[in-house]
C-alpha cells in the first residue's frame, strides 16, 4: 500500500496549488467541495512552539487551534481558494472570528452546523447550512453545483471510507492512510488504497486510542515505542471520520444536499455534539470487537468537550475492566521520556497481549 | 466617597429569599430547574418553575472563598482543572454536597435547562448534572450569529422552543398559557429598561454606581427576570442611583478615571476593585452587565412571544461575531465617556476571553483608547495574585495620567 504516499501528502508534497479548500473538523461535508470540483484538504497545523497567534490569542486556547491561526497568519495556507470551519467548540469559533477579522474575508466559510444532533429541527436547519454552503461553493468556483455532482461525490468519498475501513490497516499506518486521505486527491487515495498492504499489524498490547483532533499520525510513536500495538482509534482525524458511512446507491436521493446533513448529524455524535451519550456504548463495542487490553485518551490540552466526557468514560471503562490512561498533547507532540514511562507502567499492568 | 449603594441590603435579602424558595420548593410541590444564565428564563418563570443558576451559586461560593475547594474535589474524581472553574465549583458541590448556602450545596433539580448561547461548556456541564442526578435534560441550541442572524436560525431556535414548552409541559404537569407568557415578558422588558437607565446613569460625572455594585446588583435581572420582585427592586435601586446623579455624587472619592470593565467579575478578588476605587478609578460601565440590558421586548413582540425569544436570545453578547462585540463596545465606551479598558482575561471562559486581544487592539486604533489586559479567573483564586494584578494595575494607571498630561499641553 502506498504509505510513503500518504506520508508525503501530509508532509505538504501533495497539496495542489490551486482549486482547493481546507477545512477544519469532520463536520464538514467534504462532498460538496468535491461536488464543485474543488479539492477538500483537511488542515492538520504544522505544530511546533507558539508563533505569530500569540498577539490574538491568550495561552488557554487548545493547541490544535491556536496551531492553525499560527499556520494561516505565517501565510502557510495562502494557496487555499477558501477555508471552512464548521461550528465545532468555542476555541475554534474564536479562531475563526480572528481569522475573519486579520485574514482575507473572502476566503472564509463557517458552517453555523448545529450542536444538537438530533430532532427534526436540527436535521432540517443543518440541511439549510449546508445548503448556504454549497451556495458559496458555486460562487469560489464559479459554476452551479447540482445533484448529479453531489451523487457522484458521495460516492467517491463513501468508497474512500470504505476503502479505509476495510483496508486492514490499524494504528499508525491507519492514521497515516485516513488523514492523508483527507489532504489529498480522493481519487488517487482510492488508488493507493488499492494496492497490496505491505504495513501488517505490529505486536505489542493491543490498545485502542481516542480522543480529538490530531496533529499528526506521529503522535502514535510514542506509545509504539512504549510497546503498544494501537490496534484500532475512536478520533475525528481517524475512525470518526470513516464511520460517515458508505456510498450512496446508483440513484441519488431526490434531495441530496438534506440527504448529506442527515448522515452527518447521524454518525456517532464527536463530544462537541449533544446528545454525547452513545459514545460510552460505541467505545465499549469497539474495545470488545478489536480485542483492546486498554484505552489510551489522546487529550489537547484546554479542550473542554473531551475533557468533560473523560470522568465518564473512564469510569465506564473500568466498570468493564476496562484500564485507561489519559495523556495530553502539548503543541502536537507528547511529551517524550515522561510519556515513555507512564505508557511503559500503564501497558505493565495490562500485561497480557501479545507481545513480543 | 459615597459607599455602596443602600439597596444592597434588600439585595442580600432577595438572594436569601431566592435560595430558601429553593430549599423549601419540593415540599411545596414546585419544581425546580437548573438553567444557565442565557436561558430564556421568561418561559420557566411562566409556567410557575424556579430555575437556579449554578452560575450564580459558582460565584457566590467564589466570593466567599469556597470555590477553590468544591473545584479541587471535581479534579480529584479526573475533572480537569482546565476546564471552566463554574463548572468545577458546581460539579465538586454537587459530589460532596457542600457548598456556600449554610454549607450546603444547591437543592437537586427535577429538571435540567441549559441553552448554548453563552458557551460550549454548558451543554457539556449539564450532561454531567444529568447524568449525576439521573434527570431530564433540555438543551436549547442556539447557533452562533456570524454577521447576521437568519430567518433559518430564528426558525430553527423556535421549533426548539415549542419543543422545550412541550418538555416543560410534560415534566411538570402544568400548561402553559399564552397570556401567561406575554405577562413575563412585559414584566422582562420593564425590568431591562430600568436595568438600562441604571447604566445610562453611569454616563454622569462622578459615575454614581462602581463595579462592585453593578456586579452584585445583576443577580435580579440574571435570577429574577420576568417577575414582579425584579421589577420592584429595580425601581427602588434606578431612584436611588437618580438621586446621586442629581445630587453630583460619585462612587469613587476624586473620579480620576473612567473605566469599562470586560468579562465576567473576578469574585474572589473585590479588593482589586476596592484599591482601583481607591486610586480614583471608577467603572462606567461593564459588558458583562450591560449584556442584560440587550434583551428588547417591545409592545409588537407580545403577539409572537416565540419568535422574540428567539431573536432576542440569539443575540447575546456571547453568541455574536467579534466584529459586532467590537461595534457594542465602541458605543460604550464612547457612551460612557471612558478613558480605558480593562480586560479580565478569564482562562475558565473561552467564549468571553478569546477574542479580547483583538478587541483591545481595535479599541486603541479606532478609539485611542488603553486598555489593561489582566490574567484571573473568576472563581479559581489560584490562578490569580492580586499583588501582580496592582503593579499592573498602577502601571496602566500611570498610561492614562501621561496620557491626560499629555493631552493637556498639546490642547493648552
Ligand atoms: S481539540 Fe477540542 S478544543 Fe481543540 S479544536 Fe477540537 S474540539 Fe475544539
Ligand atoms: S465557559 Fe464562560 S460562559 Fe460558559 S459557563 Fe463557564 S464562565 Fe460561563
Amino acid at each position: 500500500m502506498g504509505q510513503d504516499a500518504f506520508r508525503q501528502a501530509l508532509a505538504g508534497n501533495g497539496v495542489p496549488r490551486g482549486g482547493a479548500i481546507g477545512y477544519l473538523c469532520s463536520y464538514t461535508p467534504e462532498e460538496l467541495i468535491l461536488a464543485a470540483g474543488l479539492q477538500p484538504v483537511r488542515l492538520f497545523p504544522p505544530g511546533g512552539p507558539p508563533g505569530p497567534a500569540d498577539t490574538y490569542l491568550q495561552s488557554f486556547a487548545c493547541p490544535f487551534a491556536r496551531g492553525c491561526l499560527d499556520a494561516a497568519l505565517r501565510g502557510e495556507w495562502d494557496w487555499l481558494a477558501g477555508v471552512v470551519f464548521p461550528y465545532t467548540c468555542d476555541s475554534l469559533r474564536a479562531v475563526a472570528e480572528v481569522w475573519r477579522m486579520y485574514l482575507p474575508a473572502r476566503s472564509l466559510f463557517f458552517i453555523n452546523l448545529p450542536l444538537r444532533v438530533e430532532g427534526e429541527a436540527a436535521q432540517e436547519y443543518a440541511a439549510r447550512e449546508f445548503e448556504r454552503f454549497r451556495r458559496w461553493l458555486e460562487g469560489v468556483a464559479g459554476g452551479p453545483v447540482v445533484a448529479d455532482a453531489i451523487h457522484s461525490a458521495v460516492r467517491l468519498a463513501g468508497s474512500l471510507r470504505e476503502a479505509l475501513a476495510g483496508s486492514g490497516l490499524a494504528g499508525r499506518p491507519f492514521l497515516e492512510a485516513a488523514m492523508g486521505a483527507q489532504v489529498m486527491d480522493r481519487l488517487a487515495a482510492l488508488e493507493l488504497l488499492a494496492l497490496p498492504d505491505e504495513a501488517g499489524v505490529a505486536g505489542g498490547t493491543r490498545i485502542l486510542v481516542a480522543g480529538g483532533a490530531l496533529e499528526t499520525p506521529v503522535v502514535l510513536r510514542e506509545l509504539e515505542l512504549a510497546g503498544a500495538a494501537v490496534v484500532g482509534d475512536d478520533l475525528c482525524v481517524g475512525s470518526r471520520y470513516v464511520a460517515l458511512g458508505g456510498a450512496w446507491g446508483d440513484v441519488p436521493p431526490p434531495n441530496p444536499v438534506a440527504e448529506l446533513a442527515r448522515a452527518y448529524l447521524a454518525r456517532l455524535p464527536c463530544p462537541a455534539k449533544h446528545p454525547a451519550w452513545r459514545r460510552l456504548d460505541a467505545l465499549l463495542e469497539q474495545v470488545a470487537a478489536l480485542r483492546a487490553e486498554g484505552v489510551v485518551f489522546l487529550l489537547q490540552k484546554f479542550c473542554e468537550s473531551h475533557a468533560f466526557d473523560l470522568p465518564y468514560l473512564r469510569a465506564g471503562l473500568a466498570a468493564r475492566q476496562v484500564p485507561s490512561l489519559a495523556l495530553e498533547l502539548e503543541q502536537g507532540t507528547l511529551p517524550r521520556g515522561q510519556t515513555r514511562t507512564r505508557v511503559e507502567a500503564f501497558l505493565e499492568t495490562l500485561g497480557g497481549g501479545d507481545r513480543r | 466617597m459615597t459607599g455602596r449603594l443602600k439597596t444592597d441590603g434588600r439585595l442580600k435579602a432577595m438572594l436569601v429569599a431566592h435560595y430558601r424558595d429553593a430549599f423549601l420548593a419540593r415540599r411545596r410541590r414546585r419544581p425546580v430547574a437548573w438553567v444557565t444564565s442565557g436561558a430564556p428564563v421568561e418561559l420557566l418563570h411562566a409556567l410557575g418553575i424556579l430555575p437556579v443558576y449554578p452560575e450564580n451559586f459558582a460565584a457566590v461560593a467564589a466570593s466567599r472563598h469556597l470555590a477553590v475547594e468544591l473545584c479541587e474535589a471535581a479534579e480529584a474524581a479526573g475533572y480537569s482543572p482546565d476546564l471552566c472553574s463554574y463548572a468545577r465549583t458546581s460539579i465538586g458541590s454537587m459530589l460532596t454536597g457542600q457548598g456556600p448556602l449554610k454549607g450546603k450545596a444547591l437543592p437537586e433539580p427535577d429538571l435540567l435547562f441549559a441553552a448554548s448561547n453563552i458557551c460550549g461548556v454548558v451543554v457539556k456541564w449539564w450532561e454531567v448534572v444529568a447524568r449525576h442526578y439521573r434527570v431530564p435534560l433540555f438543551i436549547l441550541d442556539f447557533p452562533f450569529v456570524s454577521e447576521r442572524l437568519t430567518a433559518h436560525q430564528v426558525d430553527y431556535v423556535r421549533r426548539q422552543l415549542e419543543e422545550a414548552i412541550a418538555f416543560l409541559q410534560a415534566q411538570t404537569g402544568r400548561q402553559l398559557t399564552r397570556g401567561a407568557l406575554a405577562a413575563r415578558l412585559r414584566l422582562s422588558a420593564e425590568a431591562v429598561a430600568l436595568w438600562n437607565q441604571v447604566q445610562l446613569c453611569r454616563r454622569a460625572a462622578p459615575c454614581p454606581v462602581g463595579a462592585l455594585d453593578a456586579f452584585t446588583n445583576l443577580f435580579p435581572m440574571v435570577t429574577l427576570r420576568g417577575t414582579r420582585a425584579c421589577v420592584d427592586y429595580l425601581r427602588r435601586l434606578c431612584r436611588e442611583v437618580e438621586g446621586r446623579v442629581a445630587r453630583g455624587e460619585g462612587a469613587v472619592q476624586g473620579e480620576r478615571y473612567r473605566l469599562i470593565w470586560d468579562n465576567i467579575a473576578i469574585w474572589h478578588a473585590f479588593g482589586l476593585i476596592r484599591y482601583l476605587h481607591s486610586r480614583g478609578a471608577s467603572f462606567v460601565g461593564e459588558t458583562y452587565t450591560w449584556a442584560w440590558g440587550e434583551y428588547e421586548f417591545g409592545p409588537e413582540d407580545l403577539h409572537d412571544p416565540l419568535g422574540s425569544l428567539a431573536t432576542q436570545y440569539s443575540q447575546v453578547i456571547l453568541n455574536i461575531d467579534l466584529g459586532r462585540r467590537l461595534e457594542r463596545l465602541l458605543h460604550m465606551v464612547k457612551g460612557q465617556r471612558a478613558d480605558g479598558v480593562l480586560f479580565h482575561s478569564c482562562r475558565s471562559c473561552k467564549t468571553y476571553s478569546l477574542g479580547q486581544l483583538p478587541l483591545a487592539r481595535e479599541i486603541g486604533n479606532r478609539l485611542a483608547v488603553p486598555s489593561l489586559l489582566l490574567e484571573a479567573d473568576m472563581a479559581d483564586a489560584r490562578a490569580y495574585s492580586e499583588g501582580q494584578a496592582r503593579t499592573r494595575v498602577d502601571a496602566f494607571l500611570e498610561v492614562l495620567d501621561s496620557r491626560r498630561n499629555g493631552s493637556c499641553r498639546a490642547s493648552g
